[in-house]
């Protein structure tokens, strides 16, 4: 476990380093309030602003062979080299890592990895296109027997039978064929439908998933740049380079602890949810380039990059037990399906998806949902109040000093600078139970990540 | 004396606009409301903008904006801190809190409308703060200047958090008024920054400080913010949309309080959010009875916290929490309600005996508009969550009698939630629906919280 992972960047300073040493959830909770807000924009400095300094990671997969800066989107592990057209075949490895917390905690994990990559939570994005013959192997470095349930899909085989539950005796011990511990099972299905859906494992499931064990696969229809195929498929267009994943999960570091130390299950009475996730790391984590070398095993970012106009499209998928009511700022979402169907009435063709600003995503189900940002009425300072003197204001870590999108860049205080370079507007989008944006209770952190909005005309 | 319609009616509600009045004339370079210089004649149109001005006189903060002449409404608001009354059983040692002045029970932070005040009465109200935040209502294309005030707290002077206005759901926002403090500014205490809007979708938005955000919003700093269509026929319409119409419109915040981190704030103590337990459901910063006490509304020029009808109840004062969620109908009224959500739970309303349609959700009609298919449903059950809002329609069912009114109730379904802190029974989240006979109101001429 990498419990330095800070010190990897040279531009944090001294006290952020100090922050991110302190290990204990537990010191994290009764920290004074003032030590808490001094930290997370430092963090976020190293992570928007130093992305380019990030080195590849030695042996790591497809994925996260080099360091991507963040809001590129998603990053797809894709079918092994070699593989027969209409053929997607992985292997993947299940086995216990660790991943880290921007408050300096350290989580003993279960998920999946590539296997010619490092370990890695959450699981692999594997993206298959409509109609492709998947084939899923999975080797069990687990100590107990584990599994790959493919919700969503249909026609499943484990190792060739149809996938059934497992019982000892009359006792239920796996819903669907597992591996055990050193052995390895193949799943198969055919991807007959676009759209995105979750893996989880199905032996002992709740513990599981909890554990880590999950992830997601997306389903590309045969049309590029669309989330949906079929009929009514245009529906759902978003502009090329402009598709995101968000993973949502939690972790109650208690439970995670209990498994390390040889816990075999866990009181979820006693369950309590101190850190959450959008693609298995907190805010400000979320804004690390994709495959940052100081989140060695937390390779997805979640910054969502657009400019005015474009279309972007958000794969929410949700790990967890919870409904988490994601509110993204800036403009509403609309989504266009969920659980891998388009939200479509097939008669008059017309949309069935809602337009909101909070996008409700269930346990365990997944939505698609596009978001477009324009400028309407700022474009001129005409519309533009007479902003205060900067000793009479609180400046954020993510204001570019001009309310104008591609405005002049600096707070024009010597010594200040601005996480935006290039002029470039930030929104926040997080969850709204709110303390679920916090990391073990202090807010600023949690599943919350920005949304970029560039100028038109920019050039970084 | 507690229905919306008793508030004072103005003149120039209800006058359909054609569209050849449209006009962004401004007359003798006074700052004329665009509603009042649409409502027609010249010497109207001055009237009106004669007694704007005088509203504003001694108010550094209104001046500037008169001067700037961009706005057409402009309004001022105060974060604070303060002390409110929630009805419901002790849970020592947190709840009532010992430090509460008499008749309080819960610390709060809040936000208030103190528009008219100069600001030397703007700094006097530190300490009053209002739980949960005044309704505010717009017209699509509106100007809209917001002064917010940082008073600072009273309570925890070492706490010297920044406060923001962040509209909930506001489209196409940039950074600078969506209030998010690390994307853009926020205020200090003892000063103050100008926010402007220009709403172009009805519907049903919230608003809520987003500095420190779980602790804020907990805390109370959240209300509702609603917009209603610019032109004729869709002026007592929730959207551009006919099928929209409605005669009585009430607006419900929903949210729950944890009084342990209430305490916590009140006595020096860090929270761990994650920890969130609320106690305590409330409409409108109320648990019920409460939420059936009257609407208390604020003399605009008055120092004082709240005037208007008396709205203490036998047990505390709701002083401070003024906003009524009683629902008074004429039978046969069509009726909007406009829910919304700043709570961290989910929550499950229902109006046993009432069918209600849900004609929006997120400030967007649902019906068969803009491309979209039709996806409004009838229910008596309304689902809503963090941060989500629902448009909900219902026609008000015949008068039966013989008491002077037909009492429905409209509640959380979670009975947790209809019930108060630590004991059972009836209480937190549920208010009533009095139906009385047709024409016992007459028009509901302005609606609360709407601004001129």
């Amino acid at each position: 476990m990498n419990l330095d992972n800070s010190t990897d960047n040279t531009q944090f300073n001294e006290r952020d380093v100090t922050q991110m040493d302190n290990n204990e959830g537990a010191v994290i909770a009764s920290q004074a309030k003032k030590q808490r807000r001094g930290v997370r924009w430092i963090a976020s400095t190293a992570v928007v602003g130093f992305a380019a300094l990030a080195v590849p990671m030695p042996g790591s997969s497809v994925a996260q062979a080099t360091s991507v800066p963040a809001g590129a989107g998603v990053q797809c592990t894709t079918t092994a080299a070699g593989s027969a057209a209409g053929t997607s075949n992985f292997l993947l490895v299940a086995e216990q890592g660790y991943i880290s917390t921007p408050d300096g905690n350290s989580i003993a994990m279960w998920s999946y990895r590539n296997a010619n990559g490092g370990f890695q939570y959450p699981g692999p994005v594997m993206c298959v296109n409509e109609g492709d013959v998947v084939t899923v192997t999975l080797e069990n470095h687990l100590g107990v027997n584990t599994s790959i349930d493919f919700l969503g899909e249909e026609g499943v085989t484990a190792d060739g039978a149809p996938i059934q539950p497992e019982f000892s005796g009359l006792a239920l011990v796996s819903r669907i064929q597992s591996a055990a511990a050193g052995s390895s099972i193949t799943y198969s299905f055919t991807a007959s439908n676009a759209g995105t859906y979750t893996y989880q494992s199905g032996t002992d499931a709740e513990l599981q998933r909890q554990m880590g064990l999950a992830g997601v696969m997306i389903v590309r229809p045969a049309t590029a740049n669309q989330v949906y195929g079929g009929a009514n498929g245009g529906l759902t267009k978003y502009t090329p380079g402009r598709e995101f994943v968000h993973m949502l999960s939690e972790i109650d570091p208690d439970l995670h602890l209990a498994v390390e130390n040889g816990a075999t299950t866990y009181d979820m009475t006693k369950y309590r949810a101190r850190y959450f996730m959008i693609n298995g790391r907190s805010f400000p984590d979320t804004l690390a380039p994709a495959g940052a070398a100081w989140l060695p095993n937390q390779p997805y970012d979640s910054l969502v990059r657009v400019k005015p106009e474009d279309i972007a499209v958000v794969r929410y998928a949700n790990f967890s037990n919870d409904v988490y009511p994601f509110h993204p700022h800036g403009n509403h979402e609309t989504s266009l399906g969920q659980d891998g169907r388009q939200l479509v009435d097939p008669v008059t063709g017309k949309s069935l998806g809602l337009e909101k600003f909070a996008t409700v995503v269930v346990p365990g189900g997944t939505v698609e949902a596009t978001f477009t940002w324009n400028d309407v009425d700022y474009k001129s300072e005409a519309n533009l109040a007479k902003l205060p003197q900067i000793g009479n204001r609180t400046d954020g870590g993510f204001w570019s000093g001009s309310p104008l999108l591609g405005g002049p860049v600096g707070l024009g205080k010597p010594g200040e600078v601005t996480e935006n370079q290039c002029g470039e507007f930030y929104h926040v989008a997080h969850s709204h139970a709110l303390f679920q944006a916090t990391n073990y209770g202090a807010s600023g952190g949690g599943m919350l990540t920005l949304v970029r909005i560039d100028a038109p005309n920019a050039t970084c | 004396m507690t229905n919306e319609n008793t508030l004072q009616p103005t003149n120039n509600e209800g006058v359909d606009v054609a569209a050849s009045e449209q006009t962004e004339e401004r007359i003798l370079d006074k700052k004329v409301s665009r509603r009042a210089m649409l409502v027609g004649s010249g010497a109207l149109a001055m009237t009106g903008a004669l007694a704007k001005v005088t509203g504003v006189v001694g108010s550094d903060a209104t001046k500037a904006n008169a001067a700037g002449g961009w706005a057409d409404v402009e309004f001022t608001m105060a974060g604070t801190d303060g002390w409110a009354y929630l009805a419901g059983a002790p849970q020592q040692p947190f709840f009532p809190d010992t430090f509460a002045p008499d008749g309080f029970n819960t610390y709060i932070f809040g936000l208030r409308d103190l528009t008219g005040l100069n600001e030397k009465q703007v700094l006097q109200q530190k300490g009053n703060a209002q739980f949960s935040a005044p309704i505010l209502g717009f017209r699509v294309g509106q100007k809209i200047e917001l002064t917010l005030y940082n008073l600072g707290l009273v309570q925890r002077p070492d706490l010297v958090d920044s406060h923001t206005f962040h509209w909930h759901g506001f489209r196409n926002a940039i950074p600078l008024y969506d209030g998010t403090p690390d994307t853009s500014l926020s205020v200090p205490v003892g000063r103050h920054l100008k926010y402007r809007f220009q709403p172009h979708e009805a519907g049903t938005y919230m608003y809520h400080c987003h500095f420190e955000d779980v602790e804020h919003v907990q805390m109370g700093m959240i209300g509702i913010v609603y917009v209603l269509p610019q032109f004729a026929p869709f002026r007592k319409c929730a959207y551009e949309d006919i099928r929209t119409r409605f005669d009585r419109q009430f607006s419900i915040m929903l949210t729950e309080v944890d009084s342990h981190i209430h305490w916590n704030d009140a006595h020096i103590q860090v929270s761990d959010f994650t920890d969130y337990t609320p106690d305590h459901w409330t409409m409108n910063g109320r648990s019920y009875p409460d939420t059936l006490a009257a609407h208390g509304d604020r003399d605009p020029v008055s120092k004082d916290m709240v005037t208007g009808p008396a709205i203490s109840n036998s047990a505390g004062s709701l002083d401070h929490s003024p906003v009524s969620s009683l629902i008074e109908v004429n039978a046969g009224d069509q009726v909007l309600l406009r829910l919304a959500s700043l709570g961290f739970q989910e929550h499950s309303l229902v109006a046993p005996g009432i069918d209600m349609k849900i004609v929006g959700q997120d400030a967007r009609c649902v019906l068969d508009v803009n491309g979209f298919g039709d996806r409004s449903t009838f229910t008596n059950t309304v689902s809503i969550g963090s941060g989500e809002s629902r448009d909900v329609i219902f026609k008000a069912p015949a008068y039966v009698g013989p008491a002077a009114y037909d009492v429905y109730r409209l509640f959380d379904r979670n009975f947790s939630q209809a019930g108060n802190a630590s004991s059972t029974g009836d209480g937190g989240m549920m208010t009533e629906i009095r139906v009385y006979p047709a024409g016992h109101f007459g028009t509901q001429a302005k609606l609360r919280g709407e601004r001129q």
